[in-house]
């Protein structure tokens, strides 16, 4: 993902804005990394630069 | 896969060979028209699959979303748009959930009637297919979502087909204008025992404010697409594996 995309992310929970890590990038883009919400304790990856946003019990 | 079954699987659908990405077919071709855009616009699609709609819409110059619960289908478009120097970007996430709004929103939901005790135990032919009793799962749950991710003048397309239930369809409508939206058919097709539709989905004026914009809906001889829907060969003639829906019926 390219780090612009986080505007318009939020937290699928509780619409909490998301703030990045970053692990690995490529040029511009975040291979991978975790979102985390700033409001709640919530925490999401990216993986081969797709951030993902299921509830961590969907996410095999 | 050769161990896959379609014991309750119409013919024309069948598993594509691998990651079980849902290949583009006359209900993605209707939508294609719309996902023709103006270069610059926000546009949001749910549930890519083989992201023919959103690589349109990118080539086109919109900044595109696409979502999936498909890891190896969002995977796949984002190594194409990557490779075409694409303003694409992929997220997995249920419907739009933890998106911001669009301009656009474009829809070809699993619309599938699939009775309980039917639905398909491989998850990605899930997603793809099962509408759930009534054909309405996921549509219902689209409705309830667009307000919060449209911004104010845009508009969610969204594909239907007569299998739903139609008199479930006409509540779900209905709803939608009560609470201010419009709703209208701008593109259908008939197939041998299925009529296509696509219906643009106003936002709510104000959202949830009730009661403005009532009673311009409902036109059932809406003008046809832009363009072509139906791709290459185009016209009326149903491609030679679709829908022989008799059989399914008799599951």
């Amino acid at each position: 993902m390219k780090p612009e995309l986080l505007e318009i992310l939020c937290c699928p929970v509780c619409r909490g804005p998301l703030t990045l890590t970053t692990d690995s990038t490529e040029g511009t883009e975040i291979l991978t990394g975790t979102l985390r919400c700033a409001k709640c304790p919530a925490a999401y990856p990216i993986e081969d630069g797709i951030p993902d946003l299921l509830p961590p019990d969907e996410r095999s | 896969m050769g161990a896959r079954t379609f014991r309750d699987r119409p013919p024309h659908r069948p598993a594509p060979p691998s990651a079980a990405i849902y290949p583009p077919r006359e209900d993605t071709f209707l939508l294609l028209p719309f996902a023709r855009v103006p270069a610059g616009i926000r546009l949001l699609e749910i549930g890519t699959g083989n992201g023919l709609l959103a690589l349109t819409a990118a080539r086109a110059g919109a900044r595109v979303v696409a979502t999936d619960r498909n890891r190896e289908a969002l995977r796949e478009l984002l190594r194409t748009a990557r490779a075409g120097g694409l303003p694409l970007e992929v997220v997995r996430t249920d419907l739009a959930r933890g998106l911001g709004r669009f301009d656009r929103i474009l829809v070809n939901p699993p619309y599938l009637p699939t009775p309980r005790g039917f639905e398909d135990p491989d998850p990605p032919l899930r997603w793809a297919l099962d509408g759930g009793p009534d054909g309405l799962r996921l549509t219902r749950r689209l409705l309830g979502a667009f307000p919060r991710h449209l911004r104010p003048g845009g508009a969610a397309y969204l594909l239907g087909s007569s299998l739903q239930d139609p008199a479930g369809t006409a509540r779900l409508l209905a709803r939608w204008r009560r609470a201010g939206g419009r709703c209208r058919i701008v593109a259908h097709r008939e197939l041998p025992g299925e009529r296509l539709t696509v219906r643009r989905l106003d936002r709510p004026a104000r959202p949830r404010a009730g009661g403005r914009r009532r009673g311009r809906s409902r036109r059932r001889t809406a003008a046809p697409a832009r363009g072509r829907p139906g791709g290459p060969g185009g016209g009326s003639s149903p491609g030679p594996d679709r829908r022989s829906r008799r059989a399914r019926g008799a599951a």
